[in-house]
């Protein structure tokens, strides 16, 4: 820590140092610090080395990539990353809230806890019928092993497929419900896309940024697993018992 | 208010904080379903205990951080972010870590045995500081004051840096 002084004034603290780097404090507080800064060496490099620090473990956090051992239906949601000025702001609940609970509480006092952990098991697993999500559906055909419908909201987000099977090729087909034109196949590494088929077990579509279209993947009865994932987020992992089975999977939008 | 208004709000405080809750737990535990279930859990001790609205954030990780560290307890063992958790399921090819091609499982191992260093006071407040946490939020939820989190959080990003370097240099 950077205890020593420069003429009158006193380094920066190394709470103060963080939340400079985290955007914290009003902005005269972090106008007095920047003053300091220009004007001091030392302060600066130590931000800088504080900085660094930083950035080399959120880097390695997200490169260990715990989060994506979570359940599929508790994924969801992108790591949010601050940078400069856009660092996320938590937006508060209302003030009701507190009210809102103790009224769901009262109103039916035998029943409303177990009722509200069946809601918050039932918001977890998701809605397949809005936007943003992706319902598998049972097999329609001997041939299937299963569809995927993809409904997702508006956004320029990216799903990626990964398929497996025992042995030989393994072919995908994807088909936009309003038309190719309402997604983009993308190459994926190691392999070329076509549409609507695509080959090699994997593919990837980046989703229309305006229209929130809804298309089908086509998988073949061979398929062993399936991993699906948004903007690099596992949001699925299906065996052969889930693809038989089917389930409703939630698919957000980052 | 009615009770479907009620519902709503309580709904939207759920998809708010559910996925970072998630997120953060499986980092702190290292293990994905017990995280899953603990933020499950989470949210119906706040909806059984009602705390401050404009509280929710902290007060939610705080309570999800005890569950975790309960857990750990009784099961007699710590396997806390990072203290070496189960087999990993893989999604197909790994992502490369930062330089070296490092795989995904590598990494966790070198972030396990980084934030292993430091106390679970360390690891929340780093955890939630990645989660985009305010400082006075992460100082709500860990009990102290402001400046003391942020000089907390300093001393553990040092520490888990220097660390990660050596452990990179090694490997």
């Amino acid at each position: 820590m950077n205890t020593q002084t420069t003429g009158p004034l006193p380094h920066l603290g190394e709470d103060e140092l963080l939340r400079f780097i985290d955007n914290e404090g009003d902005d005269a507080w972090r106008a007095g610090r920047q003053r300091h800064l220009a004007a001091c060496q030392a302060c600066t490099r130590e931000l800088d080395l504080l900085a660094a620090d930083a950035d080399l473990v959120r880097t390695w956090v997200d490169a260990a990539a715990f989060e994506a051992d979570l359940p599929p239906a508790a994924a969801g949601g992108r790591v949010p990353h601050r940078t400069g000025n856009e660092r996320r702001r938590h937006v508060m609940a209302s003030p009701w809230l507190r009210a809102a609970a103790v009224l769901l509480l009262m109103a039916a006092p035998v029943v409303a806890v177990p009722a509200l952990r069946e809601w918050v098991v039932d918001s977890i697993i998701g809605d397949g019928a809005t936007p943003g999500a992706a319902t598998l559906a049972v097999p329609e055909s001997a041939g299937e092993a299963a569809i995927i419908r993809f409904v997702p909201a508006a956004g320029p987000f990216i799903v990626s497929v990964d398929a497996a099977q025992e042995d030989g090729t393994l072919t995908l087909r994807v088909d936009a419900d309003a038309g190719q034109a309402a997604l983009e196949t993308l190459p994926y590494p190691g392999g070329a896309s076509v549409e609507p088929v695509i080959s090699e077990g994997s593919l990837r579509l980046r989703n229309s940024p305006a229209a929130a279209a809804s298309y089908t993947l086509t998988l073949p009865a061979s398929v062993t697993r399936v991993v699906v994932t948004v903007d690099g987020v596992p949001v699925a992992d299906l065996d052969t018992t889930a693809l038989a089975g089917g389930v409703t999977l939630p698919l957000q939008s980052p | 208010m009615s009770v479907t208004d009620a519902h709503a709000s309580v709904e939207a405080l759920f998809q708010q904080h559910h996925p970072a809750l998630c997120r953060y737990l499986a980092r702190f535990t290292g293990d994905g379903d017990l995280a899953a279930d603990l933020a499950q859990e989470a949210f119906v001790r706040f909806l059984e205990h009602a705390p401050p609205a404009d509280a929710a954030g902290p007060w939610l990780f705080r309570v999800a951080t005890n569950l975790a560290k309960d857990v750990a307890r009784s099961r007699t063992r710590r396997r806390l972010l990072v203290m070496g958790g189960r087999a990993m399921m893989s999604h197909s090819d790994p992502p490369p870590a930062p330089d070296q091609g490092i795989s995904r499982t590598t990494a966790r191992r070198l972030v396990e045995q980084a934030f292993g260093a430091l106390s679970d006071k360390e690891r929340m407040a780093l955890l939630m500081r990645e989660e985009g946490f305010a400082h006075r939020e992460i100082a709500d939820a860990l009990g102290t004051t402001t400046g003391s989190v942020g000089t907390l959080m300093a001393r553990a990003l040092r520490k888990a840096a220097t660390r990660l370097r050596d452990a990179q240099e090694e490997a």
